[in-house]
C-alpha cells in the first residue's frame, strides 16, 4: 500500500498504487433540487451503450430514490454498515480544522482501502472492502422505491431498516453514474490490471481484451458502477462517452469541440453540468472562471458522494434543500450546511453560473459575467424554513468552449409575477 | 374406460387445506433477505419539499400552468405523490402563494451560433 493524498478527506490515505494523476479530469455537478426522475438520462445512456443482449440489467446511468431505494438494492446502506463494523463509532469527521488542504475538515474513520487492510476476516488478496451484489439485487431498479413504509426514525438512528411498501411522501432523487474516481477501487481490485485511467481526461476504462470476468471490480467499486455481462463474461462500465469528450462526433462537433456526455446533454430538468478540470501536481489547477472549479472548489456548493469511501469521486452534488441535515451529512460529508446556506439564496455571481446548466451541449471551459442593473428582490426559503431576500440582477453569463470560442449567453431578465385568480382585479 | 378417481372438492378437503395455508408472500422477512424490500426511513417534511420544488421550478422559468402540470402527471412521481398526499386544492394554493412571493425567474439562453 502507498500513501496518497485525498483532498476530500483532508489527509493522506492508503491506496494499492502510487499517486498518479491525469492531465485533466472528467467531472460533473448534479443539482438534486431540480430532478423530477424523468429518467431521460437513463434512457439516453441505455439506448446508446447498453441495449444489447446480456446488458438487460446494466444501467451505467440510473436515478434512484433516497432514502428508500438503491441500485443494486441498498448498495450504500450495505457498505456503510460494513465500514461501521470494521470501526464501530469511528467513522467521524473532525470539522474544526478546515483549511485550503482540508476544505471539509479531517476524516477520522476508515476508507474502503484502509478497512480492507484492517479487516481480519478479509481474504488477503482483497484490496478494498466491498461485496458482490446478488442477481436479485441487480434485477429491480426503482422497484417500490417511492412507496416505503415504517416508523419514522429520529436523527442518529439511520441504518435500521423499515419494511416497504408505503410512506408519507418525502424523498429525493439521486442521479448516479461512474464517478471516474481519482483513486478507483475497481482499478485497485483488478488482478489482471485490465482497468486503467486515461491520462488525457481521467476517464476510467476496462480493457475488454484483458478482462477475464473475475468480478473483483464489481465487488470493490463502492458505488457499484462496474457491472458484469454474462453473455461476454467480462465486466463493463460507463465509458464517459469518450468519443464525445474527444470531440469526435462529426455531426455535432465538426471542429473537434468536446461535447458533454449523452446523459448530461439529454437532461430536461437542467440539473447537470459536466466538463474537464485541469490537474497540476496532483491537484486541481486553480481556474476560478471554470464553472466546475467555481462550483466545487471556489464556492463549495457541490459536494462529493460518500467521500468517506476514499476513492475521491469526481461526481459532485448540490444537496436537496428539504432533506434533514444528518442524512445529507452522511451522504455528502460535513460541507452540507454551508453548501445549502449558499445555494438557497445565491448571490448574483452564483446565480449567473447556475444558468449555465444545460445551456449548451458543448463543454464549457470558462465563463465570464457581464454585469447589468438590479431588477428585483425575491424572498427565498432557507433550509431552516427561514426566509431571506435575494437580489436579482440583469447579468449575462457567457460560456466559452475548450477552444476558447464563445458558445452560449444566458441573461437573467425581469422576473414575472402571476397574479392569482383570487386577486386578479384587486388593485 | 377406466373410472377416474378424483378427490372430492369441498370443505375439509386437501384443496381447502392448501387455501388455508399462509401465503408465502405474507411470511415475515428475515434479516439479510435480498428480496426483503427494506429501506431506511428518515424524518422529512413534505410541505418543505413542496415549497422548495416549486421555488426551483420557478427559478427555471416555469410558469404557473407548467408547474401545475408536473403535479398532474403521474409519471412525475415526486410532484404527483405530493398532490396525492396533500390534496389538489392545497397544492394549488401553495403554488399560487409561492409564485406570488417569488415570481418566475426569466432567463434567456441563446447558443452563440444561433444568435449571431
Amino acid at each position: 500500500m502507498s500513501d496518497v493524498f485525498n483532498w476530500q478527506l483532508g489527509r493522506e490515505m492508503s491506496y494499492p498504487y502510487d499517486e498518479s494523476h491525469p492531465d485533466s479530469q472528467f467531472a460533473f455537478v448534479f443539482n438534486i433540487n431540480r430532478c423530477i426522475a424523468c429518467q431521460t438520462c437513463t434512457m439516453a445512456c441505455k439506448s446508446t451503450w447498453t441495449f444489447s443482449k446480456g446488458q438487460e440489467f446494466m444501467w451505467w446511468n440510473n436515478v434512484e430514490t433516497k432514502p428508500y431505494g438503491g441500485y443494486p438494492l441498498n448498495w450504500d446502506v450495505k457498505l456503510l454498515g460494513m465500514l461501521e463494523k470494521t470501526n464501530p463509532g469511528g467513522q467521524t469527521w473532525d470539522t474544526f480544522e478546515k483549511s485550503a488542504e482540508k476544505p471539509f475538515g479531517l476524516f477520522e474513520g476508515n476508507t474502503i482501502f484502509e478497512a480492507a487492510d484492517k479487516d481480519p476476516s478479509a481474504d488477503a488478496s482483497r484490496r478494498a472492502l466491498g461485496y458482490l451484489p446478488t442477481d436479485q439485487e441487480w434485477q429491480n431498479p426503482n422497484i417500490h422505491e417511492e412507496t416505503a413504509s415504517g416508523k419514522v426514525m429520529k436523527e442518529g438512528e439511520w441504518g435500521r431498516s423499515t419494511q416497504l411498501p408505503e410512506h408519507d411522501v418525502w424523498f429525493f432523487y439521486l442521479q448516479r453514474l461512474c464517478n471516474h474516481c481519482s483513486y478507483p477501487a475497481c482499478l485497485a481490485a483488478c488482478p489482471r490490471k485490465a482497468i486503467y485511467k486515461r491520462k488525457e481526461d481521467g476517464i476510467v476504462l476496462i480493457d475488454q481484451k484483458r478482462c477475464r470476468g473475475y468480478r473483483k471490480c464489481v465487488e470493490a467499486c463502492p458505488y457499484k458502477k462496474s457491472l458484469y455481462r454474462p453473455t461476454t463474461r467480462v465486466s463493463e462500465k460507463c465509458i464517459g462517452c469518450y468519443p464525445r469528450i474527444e470531440g469526435k462526433d462529426p455531426e455535432l462537433s465538426p471542429n473537434g469541440e468536446p461535447l458533454e456526455t449523452r446523459c448530461m446533454a439529454s437532461c430536461v430538468g437542467k440539473i447537470r453540468l459536466q466538463g474537464l478540470v485541469r490537474i497540476k501536481d496532483g491537484e486541481w489547477d486553480p481556474m476560478p472562471d471554470n464553472p466546475l472549479y467555481y462550483l466545487i472548489k471556489e464556492r463549495k456548493i457541490a459536494l462529493p458522494l460518500y467521500p468517506q469511501f476514499g476513492t475521491q469521486a469526481n461526481g459532485y452534488y448540490i444537496p436537496p434543500r428539504w432533506v434533514p441535515k444528518g442524512y445529507l451529512e452522511q451522504m455528502f460529508g460535513p460541507g452540507v450546511e454551508d453548501a445549502l446556506a449558499l445555494y438557497s439564496c445565491p448571490d448574483r455571481e452564483l446565480l449567473a453560473v447556475l444558468q449555465l446548466f444545460r445551456s449548451t451541449q458543448q463543454i464549457i471551459e470558462k465563463f465570464k459575467i457581464k454585469k447589468g442593473p438590479k431588477l428585483a428582490e425575491i424572498e427565498r426559503t432557507l433550509p431552516s424554513g427561514e426566509k431571506k431576500v435575494q437580489e436579482i440582477y440583469n447579468d449575462t453569463v457567457i460560456g466559452y468552449n475548450t477552444h476558447g470560442k464563445e458558445v452560449v449567453r444566458a441573461t437573467t431578465e425581469q422576473p414575472a409575477f402571476e397574479r392569482s385568480k383570487e386577486h386578479l382585479n384587486s388593485i | 374406460m377406466s373410472e377416474q378417481t378424483t378427490e372430492p372438492v369441498g370443505p375439509g378437503t386437501a384443496e381447502q387445506a392448501f387455501q388455508n395455508e399462509e401465503h408465502p408472500a405474507n411470511r415475515p422477512v428475515e434479516a439479510g433477505d435480498p428480496m426483503g424490500m427494506t429501506a431506511d426511513s428518515a424524518p422529512g417534511d413534505p410541505e418543505l419539499m413542496l415549497t422548495i420544488l416549486v421555488e426551483e421550478f420557478a427559478m427555471l422559468g416555469k410558469s404557473h400552468d407548467e408547474i401545475m402540470q408536473l403535479f398532474d402527471d403521474p409519471f412525475y412521481s415526486a410532484t404527483a405523490g405530493l398532490k396525492q398526499l396533500l390534496g389538489a386544492d392545497r397544492v394549488r394554493a401553495r403554488v399560487n402563494a409561492i409564485l406570488e412571493r417569488c415570481g418566475t425567474l426569466r432567463v434567456s439562453v441563446c447558443a452563440t451560433e444561433v444568435c449571431a
